[in-house]
């Protein structure tokens, strides 16, 4: 038989948690907006079977709640990931969310890389571009089949 | 409860449906969607946009861009009621408004007049994007008398670049007469023409002259875009930012 630690009531034992929780919760701000500040869209690169018919390089196309990136299967593909990750990272300090029920979407006409990135950021999106090209086709709405990959972008 | 026809074997699904014998709402099997399939994320219906592109070897510095502004006296017209005049496009930067800009314009003889003009931006020898205005006007055929009226148009590209950055531009401009507006209208006496800007460019990046931000040898990149925001319901498209140019930080690499 379990007996309460002297001078330690059990009653004050199963509050104190209690009270820890409440105290937590009323110190943080409110968690609705908060939690949506810090939730960042989901971020997908994907190369599609058929480009869409738009003349760009490369195109972003946001969401709520998702960022897709759709590239071109060319010898490109890495450098017009560099800029449109670039681009969606301004984008997203200037609009980190959308309105329900808006999309936006960008046609990157053109890009030039003044400095190369250094070998770790140009690791990183060859071996994305290597990842997206070996990832299994698959339905992506409106743009059909593509081969897609989850990359974050804060 | 009937049992899910889903788990019956296909010889005898037809046989339990006809009895009854299980539900057929799930009666047909269907192989199950790849596992890439049911994580892939659905991408909505995209809008339908055209924003002008422009066959870019007919422009290409790398070509080498014709050093004056040249007028292409291509007039199609045998007729001596219409008339182009003063066609022409120039180029300019306006960085305190935040774009560079082409302008065409000319005056003309006739009832209708059109101009297209479009500006490009690039960035060295290497083409960034395009974007077209286009303004037609109408003078209702009674009432012209022959003046000679102007037309012109204006395309931007906006940036927040201070170097660089070169814009062109060029025209396509058009006069001719017409009975009333409508495209079945009836129409003759086209007259058309042709016009190139000398480019404009920005100071070179880099140079001790004033630079933008933080110094622009930190600059890493120029990228040009078009925004475009659309009703995921409807599909319409509810706002369209031209051509606008911008750098990328050095806080990306």
């Amino acid at each position: 038989m379990n007996h309460p630690a002297p001078g330690r009531p059990v009653l004050a034992r199963r509050l104190i948690p209690l009270i820890a929780l409440a105290w937590v919760t009323t110190a943080l701000p409110s968690s609705s907006g908060c939690l949506a500040a810090q939730v960042r869209p989901q971020t997908v690169v994907a190369i599609p079977e058929v480009f869409p018919d738009v003349e760009s390089r490369s195109l972003l196309v946001r969401t709520p709640g998702l960022d897709v990136v759709l590239l071109r299967d060319d010898d490109d593909a890495a450098d017009a990931l560099l800029m449109a990750t670039a681009l969606l990272s301004k984008l997203r300090a200037e609009r980190p969310h959308l309105d329900a029920g808006t999309g936006q979407m960008v046609p990157i006409t053109g890009f030039v890389i003044t400095r190369a990135p250094g070998p770790g950021q140009r690791r990183q999106v060859d071996d994305a571009v290597r990842r997206v090209r070996a990832a299994p086709l698959a339905e992506l709405g409106s743009v059909g089949r593509a081969r897609w990959i989850d990359y974050p972008v804060r | 409860m009937p049992r899910s026809c889903s788990t019956v074997p296909t010889p005898l699904l037809l046989a339990l449906l006809a009895a009854g014998g299980c539900d057929g709402s799930d009666a047909i099997p269907t192989m199950p969607p790849s596992t890439g399939d049911l994580l892939a994320p659905r991408l909505p219906e995209l809008p339908l946009v055209t924003f002008t592109t422009v066959d870019y070897d007919t422009l290409s510095p790398a070509d080498g861009l014709r050093a004056e502004t040249e007028i292409g006296d291509h007039d199609l017209s045998n007729r001596p009621l219409q008339e182009l005049f003063n066609v022409r496009t120039v180029t300019g930067l306006a960085e305190d408004h935040g774009y560079v800009f082409a302008i065409g314009l000319h005056d003309y003889i006739g009832n209708m007049g059109a101009i297209s003009t479009t500006a490009h931006a690039a960035f060295g020898d290497q083409y960034l994007g395009s974007y077209t205005a286009e303004r037609q006007n109408y003078t209702p055929f009674l009432l012209d008398f022959g003046t000679v009226k102007d037309i012109w148009a204006s395309a931007r590209v906006y940036t927040d670049r201070t170097c660089g950055l070169t814009a062109l531009g060029d025209s396509k401009h058009s006069a001719w007469w017409q009975f009333f507006q409508g495209r079945s209208a009836p129409m003759w006496g086209v007259s058309m023409s042709y016009s190139q800007a000398q480019p404009t460019r920005q100071q070179a990046c880099g140079s001790t002259a004033t630079a933008s931000g933080g110094g622009d040898d930190s600059t890493t990149g120029m990228i040009c875009y078009v925004l475009i925001t659309w009703d995921l319901e409807t599909g319409q498209v509810v706002d369209t930012t031209v051509l606008a140019c911008t750098g990328t930080g050095n806080d990306q690499w």
